[in-house]
């Protein structure tokens, strides 16, 4: 799937430094406005490794719409039974905060939840709620340190660093961007200690109706020596999704 | 037309109407052909509690609680879609009164259909009104299953009733909800022969009793006599909630026309004060007993209608989820101390508070009053009632481990729930639990009475 759908952290990374023509901060605005398609319907498969090869897997739905200045995405849970039909809705708001919801079965109702904490796990993945929302590239400083050529792709090496105005939970982000695609193949990220403790790396790409998609990827908790793989089984771009989908009537459905 | 619509709601054809338009749809070979979409699954747990201290010889030290249930869910369409389940519940406790059956039941049974603006649901359903959690004021639409008092939780503790609920979407943010109940259905409770129960082991203690042999008689004959309300249009239920979003504020108004799902109770053999038997105990108690007064020796279980209002509020304020509801309630029936059924209205209200840190550790408190009108002295209640419920738990292993404490705290009579717990949930679909239950306070307090029934426990669930 393309890299915003997975990690649109991939639209983090970008810099101030240049080479030939290209900033960084234009990199950067590349991958952020890439073209995705107006939606997408995505079916995935999220495996959860521990240090001891142990693995968990989840199937879910993932949706998004674009609506300009709001961005809505649903994620329902298919798999295993114990967390089946838990669904999450994200309202990504431009000028403030989101608005997120979450319906457990077992409560029977959808719930409010905080927005605010970006840094925290996703279903106890190694995805972090920050490691899936488009950050904006003005938030932080982008540095192109060099081009070099990664797993056959010829990339641009950038390196993001936040403002100090700019709240993130890293300190800095090494990203291999793949020139013409503008999707990240790699990502290296580094707390504010300036420890490597992730590693976000993309095994599959392909063009799917002419969108660029990471249709396999990883994250690697290197700390934890903990990993997510992300594989995604079958995504349509631009099917006109209805808006209701993107409703707190939907979950519960 | 009332006669009508008292025929409509026999029970009988209420429930025909449901199985028959189940049924034509079925021969809707189109509905058919997208049956593909079926999903089974399910879920069964068992449970194993046994007494922390021997209390008295009566007591049930061991408690063994299995639930299976079996739910198919499917669409037969875009706007059209199913639900029914199946459950098997089944309690053992070491008692020679104890009813072993397994009951399996219907348990859930409905249909929904879809359309732009409405959705209509007909059938067995719970129905979850409010936002707080355990303690919800306005939540009053399904009867809860109290044979275990509150040691499962509120959404464990529901019974599906037979509904037809409208909802109506104006726009996004607004929702219009209407429910209509046909039949009545109480609380389910344990009068006899249990820990948990009402008199728990009453019975049985008057078995060896030093009461005259007729006195016994009389006692240990005396049965529960419930005059639940008889199934016609006048004694439906129904209720109205207008639910929406304003800026970040999830609110909600309803009105409930019900009757009260716990019973209040009546007997010749409720004489003299509650604090008799709360300070003195059984013995002292049937000791004073008028016998001559004693004209039914059966205890009569009365319900009342009641009109509840009730208002809603859930928003985020920086890294805290802040709700709320009040409800006001009109006509609520409360045994005095003196053994008399008083009416009063209440106002009950809950402010909570939840916060999720980024290592996962997480905090839920809520306070709730009760504010009892026109007070006089009733069993369990104070004319302000505070209390304060919490969870706290810790997610660790990225969830394989998460310890976890419940409490609900009496601040008005200063007794107490406790429920410390460990959970695991080292492989999917498997989640084991351990943990205690802890009551304590007065006998004339509500967590109090059930000083007797702290238990260590040990829960397996396999979903499917």
């Amino acid at each position: 799937m393309k890299g915003r759908l997975i990690f649109p952290i991939v639209c983090l990374l970008f810099f101030v430094s240049y080479s030939w023509a290209i900033t960084g901060l234009e990199i950067a605005q590349k991958v952020y406005s890439r073209n995705d398609g107006r939606d997408f319907y995505v079916q995935m498969q999220m495996t959860l490794i521990d240090k001891h090869g142990q693995q968990r897997i989840r199937t879910m739905v993932m949706a998004e719409k674009d609506y300009g200045s709001l961005r809505k995405v649903f994620i329902r849970f298919l798999s295993p039974a114990d967390i089946k039909d838990t669904t999450f809705l994200a309202w990504e708001n431009k000028d403030r905060e989101d608005d997120q919801f979450l319906y457990l079965p077992a409560l029977r109702r959808v719930r409010r939840i905080v927005s605010s904490k970006k840094d925290n796990s996703f279903v106890n993945s190694d995805f972090t709620y920050e490691d899936m929302e488009r950050r904006k590239p003005q938030k932080d400083v982008h540095t192109l340190l060099r081009e070099e050529r990664y797993q056959g792709w010829d990339c641009w090496v950038l390196q993001s660093i936040p403002k100090k105005n700019s709240h993130s939970q890293y300190g800095k982000i090494i990203s291999w961007i793949v020139k013409g695609i503008y999707i990240p193949v790699r990502m290296d990220l580094y707390n504010r200690k300036g420890e490597l403790i992730k590693q976000f790396l993309v095994h599959k790409l392909k063009c799917i109706q002419g969108i660029w998609t990471a249709t396999d990827t990883e994250m690697i908790n290197l700390k934890e020596h903990h990993r997510t793989r992300l594989v995604v089984k079958d995504i349509k771009y631009n099917l006109g999704l209805s808006d209701e989908m993107f409703t707190k009537r939907y979950m519960s459905r | 037309m009332r006669c009508l619509l008292s025929v409509i709601c026999q029970d009988k054809l209420f429930k025909t109407i449901f199985f028959l338009c189940l049924l034509l749809l079925k021969f809707d070979t189109q509905a058919m052909a997208s049956f593909s979409d079926l999903e089974l699954n399910g879920y069964v747990w068992t449970k194993f509690s046994t007494d922390m201290n021997k209390d008295n010889e009566y007591e049930d030290l061991y408690e063994w609680r299995d639930e299976f249930r079996l739910r198919a869910k499917g669409n037969l369409s875009e706007c059209f879609d199913f639900l029914v389940s199946l459950d098997m519940d089944y309690i053992w406790y070491k008692n020679e009164d104890a009813d072993e059956e397994i009951d399996p039941h219907l348990f859930e049974a409905y249909f929904t259909t879809h359309f732009s603006k409405f959705d209509f649901r007909l059938g067995k359903q719970i129905v979850r009104w409010g936002k707080t959690d355990e303690v919800s004021p306005v939540d009053n639409v399904n009867p809860q299953d109290m044979r275990e008092f509150i040691v499962r939780n509120l959404e464990g503790r529901k019974i599906p009733i037979w509904m037809a609920k409208l909802d109506f979407y104006p726009n996004d943010n607004w929702e219009i909800e209407g429910i209509f109940i046909p039949f009545f259905k109480d609380d389910q409770i344990d009068f006899w022969g249990r820990d948990w129960a009402l008199f728990n082991h009453t019975k049985r203690a008057i078995k060896q009793s030093v009461l005259p042999p007729s006195a016994k008689t009389l006692l240990l004959n005396s049965s529960v006599i419930y005059h639940k309300p008889s199934k016609n249009f006048k004694n439906t239920e129904w209720g109205l909630r207008v639910a929406g979003t304003v800026n970040k504020y999830d609110v909600a108004f309803s009105y409930l026309y019900t009757w009260s799902d716990m019973p209040v109770l009546k007997s010749d053999l409720f004489q003299n004060d509650f604090s008799l038997y709360a300070q003195s105990g059984l013995n002292t108690y049937l000791t004073h007993l008028n016998w001559n007064s004693i004209a039914d020796p059966n205890i009569h279980a009365l319900f009342y209608r009641t009109h509840i209002w009730g208002v809603e509020m859930e928003t985020t304020w920086g890294d805290f989820g802040v709700r709320g509801e009040l409800a006001y309630t009109k006509g609520t029936r409360f045994m005095n101390t003196n053994f008399r059924i008083s009416k009063h209205d209440t106002l009950f209200y809950v402010l909570g508070v939840d916060y999720l840190s980024a290592n996962n550790f997480y905090l839920n408190l809520q306070f709730s009053q009760q504010i009892i009108f026109n007070y006089c002295p009733i069993i369990f209640f104070k004319h302000i009632n505070n209390g304060l419920h919490g969870r706290l738990s810790q997610d660790l292993l990225r969830g394989k481990f998460v310890p976890e404490l419940e409490f609900y705290w009496n601040l008005s009579d200063r007794s107490y729930y406790l429920n410390p717990e460990l959970k695991i949930h080292f492989v999917d679909n498997w989640i084991l639990k351990t943990g205690l239950n802890i009551f304590e306070g007065n006998r004339d307090t509500l967590f109090g009475n059930f000083d007797n029934c702290d238990q260590i426990y040990f829960y397996v669930e396999y979903d499917f």
